[in-house]
């Protein structure tokens, strides 16, 4: 039996995937509230964050720069793709299906620019030591994760429960028409929100290259995992996708752990289970 | 959709129409490498695919971007049955692939359609993922990443073999037929005028007493049995299979196909699926880029031609109808 230090190892772990997982989630419930489609191409934007962070980083040994990067290259490019495209398409299901192109897009620039091998970042040196627990010793940098994490979950609670912009954001969810109607400006919500969730997915990119790496493979199983943890958490509330994030990351990374050919398994075994006796999620 | 032919005239069209694609379909492998044959026989198999997606997207309303799923789980129960369990016979491993199709559809289809719209695209994409993810990584059953190789052709017992390009493109062509006919069938009953009627105003049929939910449910597993039958052809064509067979790609790739085509018309997938492939066949042997022309391609679809190459003609042939009476 694995010992409990080596547990509360696999735990933390665990926990700072859901956190990587929840900043893609909960960019990915914005959008489907307030303009009501699914971005195919998050888990692109999460992929090119992380190669973008890359670059930067390995180039000028500056992480906090690497990180800026990639938010903002992939918050530009969230902003041109609605502004210039999504915003002209009528309905959304074309607006979806546009972003299945760009998934396409994305993933053959990348291939281009960085090739198919996978790349590392550093984490910064100031994070890059490790804290003992029992005979065994855990990253400080995933503990910053889980940190950023906690942080990030906070500020978007806040900003959609307790700021003007967050109330018209929830008006905008609740009924289009009718805040269109107050003289709410909804396309400029629009464009903030795909924005916001562009920035966080590169957020989400560049500080999970230092865990995951950054590889062509990663589009589409981030979106697919972001996905199930959306439908495992309600697919409407930012508390949801923090909760539908705990309870996949911590499954997938457990399970990796002690049945690691299941654990893939495991995590879409949860979401048929969810979808057959709760099926609008954990939390309503 | 709406057109200015009568009743009589369109038939004749139709038929028009279906006995020279017929014709040139036949004749064909007669004129072309071995190569092309095959490029052909993928179309046509490809069109069925397609055409599949296009009863839940065009007729239905209901994007699918699973339907890998089923092609996959269509060509796997071939592959497992012939490399696991030595069944040759030809019937019963289509059988077989297609009972596993219908029964992934059915069950699917019980989780996807308790929802609509943005859901259920994202419900079929994530229930898809989960086939892949299996296949994937269930390596010593389905080979993983390596796939599984060594499907011989299809023996059917007939006096000459179909280990040959043609002769196997004419088995594809006739199964070809049986769906094409099978499909225009389903769309032009009742049912299929119920399911556009579900595209259109599903809360109208609601109220008009029909059970939509029911007509959805069949509508899926129908498109999932055409999905596998595709898959099953398909790894007969190549001898092999991997996990590509059920992967987001081809899902994406199979509604590319009906969108350029043009989903609303029963033609458009068939035409559509001709078109990708033929651009691929071509576009391969040049550069490796494919899958950015792929992306571009998708999205000046979206932007610019959601009517599809089919919708296009349909409206000049209006305009020109309009301009003479």
């Amino acid at each position: 039996m694995p010992q409990a230090e080596q547990l509360a190892l696999v735990f933390l772990d665990g926990v700072a995937f859901s956190m990587l997982l929840f900043l893609l989630a909960a960019g990915l419930v914005l959008m489907l509230g307030v303009m009501n489609i699914v971005n195919l191409a998050h888990g692109s934007f999460y992929m090119l964050g992380g190669f973008v962070g890359i670059a930067v980083g390995v180039r000028t040994g500056d992480f906090a720069l690497a990180v800026l990067a990639g938010m903002g290259a992939i918050g530009v490019l969230a902003f041109a793709m609605e502004r210039f495209f999504l915003r002209r398409l009528p309905g959304n299901t074309e607006q979806v299906l546009f972003t299945l192109g760009c998934v396409y897009i994305i993933w053959d620039l990348s291939r281009i620019a960085w090739g198919s091998n996978p790349q590392l970042l550093s984490p910064p040196a100031f994070l890059a030591g490790s804290v003992p627990i029992g005979d065994y010793r855990f990253p400080v940098y995933q503990l910053a994760v889980i940190v950023l994490g906690a942080l990030v979950a906070l500020g978007l609670w806040f900003f959609v429960q307790k700021t003007r912009f967050g109330a018209i954001v929830r008006a905008g969810a609740d009924d289009r028409e009718m805040a269109a109607g107050l003289g709410i400006d909804i396309k400029l919500v629009f464009t903030a929100v795909f924005t916001l969730a562009g920035v966080l997915a590169g957020l989400a990119g560049v500080i999970g290259a230092p865990i995951l790496t950054a590889n062509l493979t990663l589009d589409w199983q981030i979106l697919t995992l972001a996905l199930v943890v959306m439908v495992v958490g309600g697919m409407r509330t930012i508390q949801g996708a923090l909760v539908g994030s705990l309870v996949i990351g911590l499954v997938g990374t457990v399970g990796t752990f002690f049945l690691p050919q299941l654990s893939m398994f495991l995590v879409f075994a949860i979401m048929a289970l969810v979808l057959a006796f709760r099926p609008r999620g954990l939390v309503r | 959709m709406v057109s200015k032919l009568s009743g009589t005239q369109r038939l004749a069209y139709t038929l028009l129409l279906v006995a020279l694609g017929a014709g040139v379909f036949v004749i064909l492998p007669h004129f072309l490498s071995s190569y092309y044959v095959l490029v052909f026989a993928e179309i046509l198999i490809f069109s069925i695919f397609a055409l599949s997606v296009n009863l839940l997207m065009g007729y239905t309303g209901l994007v699918s971007l699973g339907q890998a799923a089923f092609f996959g789980a269509g060509g796997y129960t071939v592959a497992l049955l012939v490399t696991h369990a030595g069944i040759e016979n030809f019937w019963l491993c289509l059988l077989a692939a297609l009972a596993v199709s219908a029964l992934l559809g059915l069950i699917f289809g019980l989780l996807a359609l308790r929802t609509t719209g943005m859901y259920f695209i994202m419900l079929t994409l994530a229930l898809a993922q989960m086939v892949w993810a299996i296949v994937w990584r269930w390596r010593s059953f389905t080979g993983g990443d390596d796939g599984l190789p060594g499907i011989p052709r299809p023996d059917l017992g007939l006096p000459w073999s179909l280990a040959d390009n043609v002769s196997f493109y004419y088995l594809v062509l006739a199964f070809f037929v049986i769906a094409v006919f099978l499909l225009y069938r389903i769309i032009r009953s009742p049912f299929g005028r119920t399911l556009v009627g579900i595209r259109e105003n599903e809360s109208r049929l609601q109220a008009l007493g029909y059970n939509t939910w029911r007509y959805k449910y069949v509508c899926f597993v129908i498109a999932a049995v055409f999905g596998g039958l595709a898959g099953t052809l398909k790894v007969y064509q190549d001898g092999f299979i991997s996990p590509a067979y059920c992967s987001m790609s081809l899902s994406a790739l199979v509604v590319l196909a009906a969108m350029i085509g043009g989903t609303r018309y029963f033609a458009g997938p068939i035409i559509g699926a001709a078109v990708v492939w033929v651009i691929r066949s071509i576009v391969s042997s040049y550069t490796e880029y494919w899958t950015l022309i792929l992306g571009v391609l998708m999205v000046v679809v979206v932007m610019f031609a959601r009517q599809g190459i089919v919708g296009y003609f349909a409206q000049l042939r209006e305009k020109r109808g309009i301009v003479k009476g």
